[in-house]
């Protein structure tokens, strides 16, 4: 089933849709909240927490404004960065990169996804380590422009535009799998 | 914060890397209905959202259950059956009486009723036709403005990227890098403007077409590193190719401009053939 209509299902209170979802980003979710929050449990309350909204506020999804899993990344990522910034967690001296170690298949995982996941990884690993350091230290510590030059002992304007280079550079080579372009 | 500013930091803006007088200004101006720069955003979250599919791990095997157990908890999200009252067991005589009563007024009114329910039924086709049509043009009218918003919003799009190329241009200090065919390789031609503050406007002509998983790749060849990508680029039907991109500050002095042809999605450092190279 696509994700749109499984969005679809959603708005209709079917929890098999759920579980579909569930299982094709559950694994995603949580990695993405772990490598955020680097705690397992904390990981695994951002997951629930985020696929529960995505259930209780199904009928709000426009899939003119997005994509389900763009929109389903979006709540995890604003839940774990806001337990980081809350907890005082943005003190780490270097971004890490367990995408490189821990991107494991899952058996539900089609091939469709399986494919996109590579070709986000390629990009992101493609970017000029300046920008992606910098890009990484606002997307996985919800760092600002400001705290990232302080942290990389860089000028602000130079963070700045590390990271609007970042962006639209993934931004070009992603655009096959973006529901929502320019 | 001029418009030009605000739509430039919209990516920050979808990041949450902005600093908050910066973000508060963008949120009055979104608030204030800029369609453009509404549709530019939702492009930067929809990004945001992707980026995050790059890692997957197994997921502990008690978080399924709990998720479900507390759906089953919370009772929102699934929508409530249709409710049946159960028929509560009235006397028999009373309900004879009502039945009776009912039967009588039923029969009296019947021919009234009969009339007024087919005038309704009449109104009802007639507003349902109505609305129908209504629908319609409000599909209509929708697409055309979702269509003219597009345009829009390519043509923003195109300002910008040509306001930044005349920055790079008008900047001091602008040097000019020609680039000419590498050793082996067709004849090819390209030039790199590079400011002083690092900003390059690169161009290339008359580049051959590549099938759909190839694509151009530029690279700075640098002292410390070697060679740092700088971006992949298709080249248009009259074979010009164009990229910005920032050149590297931290990895000693940047030699050469060059490029190769690689996969799509671009590769950390070259594997292809080089087509264009330029010392600078």
């Amino acid at each position: 089933m696509e994700a749109q209509e499984l969005a679809l299902a959603l708005c209709r209170g079917e929890q098999h849709a759920l579980a579909e979802l569930y299982d094709r980003f559950g694994g995603a979710v949580y990695h993405f909240a772990l490598r955020i929050t680097r705690d397992p449990s904390t990981a695994e309350e951002i997951c629930l927490d985020a696929f529960l909204q995505l259930w209780r506020q199904a009928d709000r999804f426009n899939a003119n404004h997005g994509s389900i899993q763009s929109w389903l990344f979006t709540i995890a990522r604003s839940r774990a960065i806001d337990r980081i910034r809350a907890a005082g967690a943005a003190k780490r001296t270097e971004a890490e990169d367990p995408i490189s170690v821990n991107a494991v298949p899952q058996p539900d995982e089609t091939a469709e996804f399986a494919e996109r996941r590579e070709l986000v990884r390629e990009a992101i690993a493609t970017l000029p380590a300046v920008q992606r350091t910098a890009l990484e230290l606002a997307y996985y510590e919800g760092l600002s422009h400001s705290q990232i030059a302080n942290r990389l002992n860089e000028p602000l304007g130079t963070v700045k535009t590390r990271i609007r280079q970042a962006m639209i550079a993934l931004r070009q080579t992603l655009a096959p799998v973006l529901s929502v372009t320019s | 914060m001029t418009h030009e500013q605000i739509y430039t930091d919209l990516s920050s803006y979808a990041l949450d890397a902005l600093d908050a007088h910066e973000r508060e200004e963008i949120t009055t101006h979104l608030a204030g209905g800029c369609v453009g720069c509404e549709r530019e955003l939702e492009s930067w979250r929809e990004l945001v959202g992707v980026i995050a599919l790059g890692g997957q791990d197994a997921p502990p095997p008690n978080l399924k259950p709990a998720l479900f157990e507390r759906v089953r908890a919370s009772g929102a999200g699934a929508r409530p059956p249709a409710t049946v009252v159960p028929l509560r067991r009235w006397p028999v005589v009373a309900l004879a009486l009502a039945a009776t009563a009912l039967l009588s007024i039923g029969i009296a009114r019947d021919v009234e009723w009969r009339g007024t329910l087919n005038e309704q039924q009449r109104m009802v086709a007639q507003l349902r036709g109505d609305l129908t049509a209504a629908h319609g043009n409000l599909d209509r009218v929708a697409q055309q403005l979702a269509a003219q918003e597009k345009d829009l919003t390519s043509l923003r799009a195109v300002l910008a990227a040509a306001q930044e190329s005349l920055a790079i241009v008008q900047a001091p200090g602008l040097r000019l890098v020609r680039l000419k065919e590498a050793p082996q390789a067709q004849p090819g031609d390209g030039h790199v403007l590079i400011s002083a503050s690092g900003r390059a406007l690169f161009y290339a002509f008359d580049l051959k077409p590549l099938p759909p998983e190839k694509a151009y790749e530029l690279w700075w060849i640098t002292e410390k590193e070697g060679p740092i990508n700088a971006g992949v680029f298709r080249p248009d039907e009259r074979g010009l190719g164009r990229i910005e991109a920032a050149v590297p500050t931290d990895a000693g002095a940047v030699q050469a401009a060059a490029v190769t042809i690689e996969p799509a999605a671009g590769v950390p450092k070259p594997t292809g053939p080089m087509i264009l190279l330029g010392n600078i």
